[in-house]
């Protein structure tokens, strides 16, 4: 027998071990007992154990999904008002608006006649309202 | 970035009924293997309740240890094994490195070991003979003949009962697969495992001996 291979006694233990599959849960228990191990407890252990896992990682979740709600709120508020910018920004953006909008909105605007930066800032500060409540409306739909 | 999620895996497999179960046959494997140290030299320490420890941990504690490791993601869950064969692996590695770490006593580790077709088998590898000092030689030659005379009388505890001593030659030469042992004795598989509960019911004072003298003691006190 060389210093790899097992003995006698060593192998007789790894059998039995090997043929416990076929006890049954009393059985198995009793044996254990025999050996003063209580499965009892370490049952108890690993279950709360694994309640204690399996509530941290859906914990650890419900925060990742609470900082991307909260970024993407975040993202979706205004810069602020367009009256407090520069006129260029807010005739460039009123054209891109009026480009970009449907026909009869374009339309609408246009035979309003001349309108000043502040109406021009306003009508933009009023789409993007609707636009955000629109969605607003869109999400709380089920 | 995100949390390390637990492995759906290992989750989904400690949720099954048959858990219970699982964790016993793991708890006796991991006190089976702290045993089979005994015949390596490693003297047992015992807790609170005469459970083996091996650093102060019980085979119970193993077990714990190893389910933390998987639910944690430090050990890796392989699905190609079942739960119990993926803790036993853990619970043999840290049994391995807690007696390494804590327990200096003994000639010689065991590291579990699988094979690709799923027989489980249990060398002693660390140490080979090269390594060993002229003592450490004459204890390992010491330890293997208490092997062979513990097995000696454990058989012959059982003598007129021919099945049984075959059941108990075929485990000792390492012959487990209940199909290999029916073809070697011609005793039927179905007939093997309830040798198994006699030989246990009758001989279990015998399988915790340290060595010969022990189980001489162990066989006196039963007289």
């Amino acid at each position: 027998m060389n210093n790899d291979e097992q003995g006698p006694m060593e192998n007789l233990l790894a059998g039995l071990d090997q043929h416990a599959e076929a006890l049954s849960p009393e059985e198995l228990k009793a044996e254990l007992e025999e050996r003063g191990i209580n499965l009892d407890d370490g049952l108890k252990t690993a279950a709360m154990m694994i309640k204690a896992c399996d509530k941290a990682d859906r914990l650890s979740w419900m925060k990742v999904a609470d900082e991307k709600s909260a970024s993407l709120r975040v993202a979706e508020e205004p810069a602020g008002s367009w009256t407090s910018r520069k006129a260029d920004e807010i005739v460039a953006a009123f054209n891109t608006f009026i480009s970009s909008a449907k026909p009869e909105t374009a339309l609408a605007f246009r035979n309003k006649g001349e309108l000043s930066v502040e109406d021009m800032a306003q009508i933009l500060d009023a789409n993007e309202s609707l636009k955000r409540r629109s969605v607003d409306q869109d999400k709380a739909r089920p | 970035m995100p949390p390390e999620r637990v492995n759906p895996e290992v989750m989904a497999a400690l949720e099954q009924p048959s858990w219970t179960a699982t964790f016993g046959r793991a708890v006796l494997h991991a006190d089976t293997t702290i045993r089979k140290y005994f015949w390596r030299g490693f003297r047992p320490k015992f807790g609170a309740k005469r459970e083996i420890t091996v650093g102060g941990k019980s085979a119970n504690d193993f077990v714990l240890d190893a389910v933390e490791k998987l639910l944690e993601g430090k050990r890796a869950y392989d699905p190609a094994k079942d739960l119990l064969a993926n803790l036993n692996s853990i619970t043999d590695s840290l049994i391995w490195s807690e007696k390494k770490r804590s327990d200096r006593t003994g000639i010689v580790d065991y590291v579990e070991r699988v094979d690709g077709d799923e027989d489980r088998i249990d060398p002693i590898s660390v140490a080979q003979d090269a390594d060993l000092t002229a003592d450490e030689k004459l204890v390992r030659d010491e330890l293997r003949e208490d092997q062979r005379r513990c097995f000696k009388d454990i058989r012959a505890s059982f003598d007129g009962d021919r099945e049984m001593q075959e059941y108990l030659d075929a485990l000792s030469e390492g012959i487990f697969k209940r199909v290999d042992i029916s073809e070697v004795t011609g005793i039927p598989v179905e007939q093997l495992d309830e040798l198994r509960r006699k030989l246990v019911k009758y001989a279990r004072r015998f399988f915790g001996v340290p060595d010969f003298e022990a189980l001489q003691r162990r066989l006196n006190e039963g007289k």
